[in-house]
């Protein structure tokens, strides 16, 4: 879909300005119902315009030239508000440009706005942005999932070409999944985070979504790559499809209307290409939560220390809502408690453990298949408990823990709902995962 | 909107508790070396290469006591 646009983009067929002007009437005309973009870049058609003037006098404008992207407000973009959904910084005009934004620049992108998202990434469902929840255009009546919720909802709801998130326990490939779009978590360090508001460094990754795995994956190859700025940043060297993809899926309780239409869809797939699949047992996977929101809490807290009042206007124990002030009194509990190595020490074993689980099941196999989420989306006013909250994030934390790739791509809807399946790869086969993508599609 | 923070303090510990439990079972299997990054070392580049000698001369003649390239400090001396 993208490859085509971009071949008429280059040919004159179509100009970046009449692309860009397609996607702001769109925001204009749908944002103040779905509240998907917190800001919108008012220098867009300028920018789109300067492209095709480029364009014009045969300069290179880059491999991505003309396309729009709605940017997740906790990445600096020069002179955008990233405010990461918070009045924390609910004014805060980014300085200078992340690293995957110098580099999508670099490739002729236009940046269309700041989307919004769960406040400070700190939430799986949408809701706790501090400017009101953003609804999913699939299904209007369900939350987008999150945090990534406006880079998902902004891909579904036709406001840009592609999207960046960012996930530390599912963030990308939750929405993703909701609101039926694709959405990738690269391998821990493939992408860089210079640029990126932290939620919790361990275990963050900034991430492409779109329509579909190709138009994902023209992204992450222009945004992967070490970076002097990001000292765990680094090259990895994929992995190639081969003839046979074995394919492991383990047993995991999630719903039977997930599950059915997953499995069918891995059946379609091996029937078609010679694929083998089995069943494995993957004997720690059900304490991904248990060790994920320990380590979040921490680095959570510690990361928002300065954000104290001094430098960025309010402090955010006083402008917070109630899930990042939950995390942030979470954290500093456990930071006392730390000499006793109670729980990050413990977290951090685990994390160690489920990482070790996966090394070995990857010398088997060469993906692993399972759900995004373990249940459907819930309706938007519907109240659920902060333990069921968290529930969302019990398969999709396992990657992050893991420090591998995965991905979310569609693979059907239930009543009308849109599900996303999983599929994780050794870490540094990225690209490999893409291939075997694909495949599903 | 204001917030009960004692309560969200009190339901913030009691899931962590609940939690903590849960992995007490796992923490007997893991090993001490949590934090190795095997494969993973910090790449310092081409930027973290580059020494000051003027920096590192003065640095090293301010040390107590130095040897080489290292500032000898005697463990524990600073508590």
């Amino acid at each position: 879909m993208i490859k085509q646009k971009l071949k008429d983009i280059k040919s004159g067929k179509l100009t970046a300005e009449a692309n860009i002007k397609v996607f702001l009437e769109e925001i204009k005309k749908r944002n103040k119902e779905l509240n998907i973009i917190l800001h919108v870049n008012e220098n867009a058609l300028a920018e789109a315009k300067d492209i095709d003037a480029r364009l014009k006098k045969g300069e290179k404008v880059g491999k991505l030239a003309g396309l729009g992207v709605v940017v997740k407000s906790n990445i600096n973009v020069e002179g955008l508000i990233a405010n990461c959904a918070s009045k924390t910084l609910e004014d805060y005009k980014s300085t200078y440009d992340a690293t995957v934004i110098k580099k999508l620049k670099n490739e002729g992108v236009v940046i269309l706005g700041m989307a919004n998202m769960d406040e400070f990434a700190s939430g799986s469902s949408g809701e706790s942005s501090a400017f009101g929840g953003c609804k999913n255009p699939a299904v209007l009546d369900r939350i987008p999932g999150g945090s990534s919720s406006g880079s998902a909802a902004s891909v579904a709801a036709d406001f840009c070409d592609f999207a960046l998130g960012s996930d530390t326990g599912g963030s990308i490939r939750n929405p993703a999944s909701h609101c039926g779009v694709v959405g990738m978590k690269p391998s821990y360090g493939s992408v860089s985070r210079y640029g990126l508001i932290d939620l919790s460094m361990s275990l963050d990754q900034i991430g492409p979504l779109a329509k579909d795995v190709e138009g994902v994956e023209l992204v992450y190859e222009v945004i992967k790559g070490k970076d002097e700025d990001d000292s765990i940043s680094k090259d990895f060297q994929s992995d190639k499809i081969g003839k046979t993809v074995k394919i492991g899926v383990p047993q995991i309780n999630a719903d039977e209307q997930i599950w059915d239409l997953i499995k069918v869809k891995i059946q379609q797939v091996c029937d078609k290409n010679g694929w083998k699949a089995d069943d494995i047992e993957l004997k720690h996977i059900d304490l991904g939560i248990q060790t994920y929101y320990p380590i979040n809490y921490v680095e959570f807290f510690s990361g928002t220390r300065r954000f104290d009042g001094r430098k960025y206007g309010k402090k955010i124990e006083e402008s917070c809502g109630e899930e990042v002030l939950r995390r942030i009194l979470g954290g500093a509990e456990i930071s006392q408690a730390e000499f006793a190595g109670k729980y990050y020490r413990r977290a951090l074993i685990a994390k160690k453990i489920i990482e070790k689980e996966f090394i070995e099941a990857f010398k088997k196999y060469d993906c692993i298949i399972m759900p995004v989420t373990p249940k459907l989306p819930h309706k938007v006013k519907d109240k659920l408990s902060v333990e069921d909250n968290y529930a969302y994030d019990s398969l999709s934390v396992l990657a992050n823990l893991a420090e591998i790739p995965a991905i979310s791509i569609p693979v059907g809807d239930v009543g009308g709902i849109p599900i996303g399946m999983q599929i994780l790869c050794k870490k540094g086969n990225d690209s490999l995962m893409l291939g075997i993508s694909k495949e599903f599609e | 909107m204001v917030l009960d923070e004692k309560n969200i303090q009190k339901e913030a510990k009691q899931i962590l508790d609940k939690f903590a439990s849960a992995l007490a079972k796992v923490e007997k299997e893991g090993e001490e070396g949590y934090v190795d990054r095997e494969d993973f070392e910090r790449d310092e580049g081409s930027k973290g290469n580059v020494c000051d000698g003027e920096f590192k001369k003065k640095i090293l003649e301010n040390a107590p006591e130095s040897d080489d390239d290292f500032i000898l400090v005697e463990k524990g001396a600073w508590k």
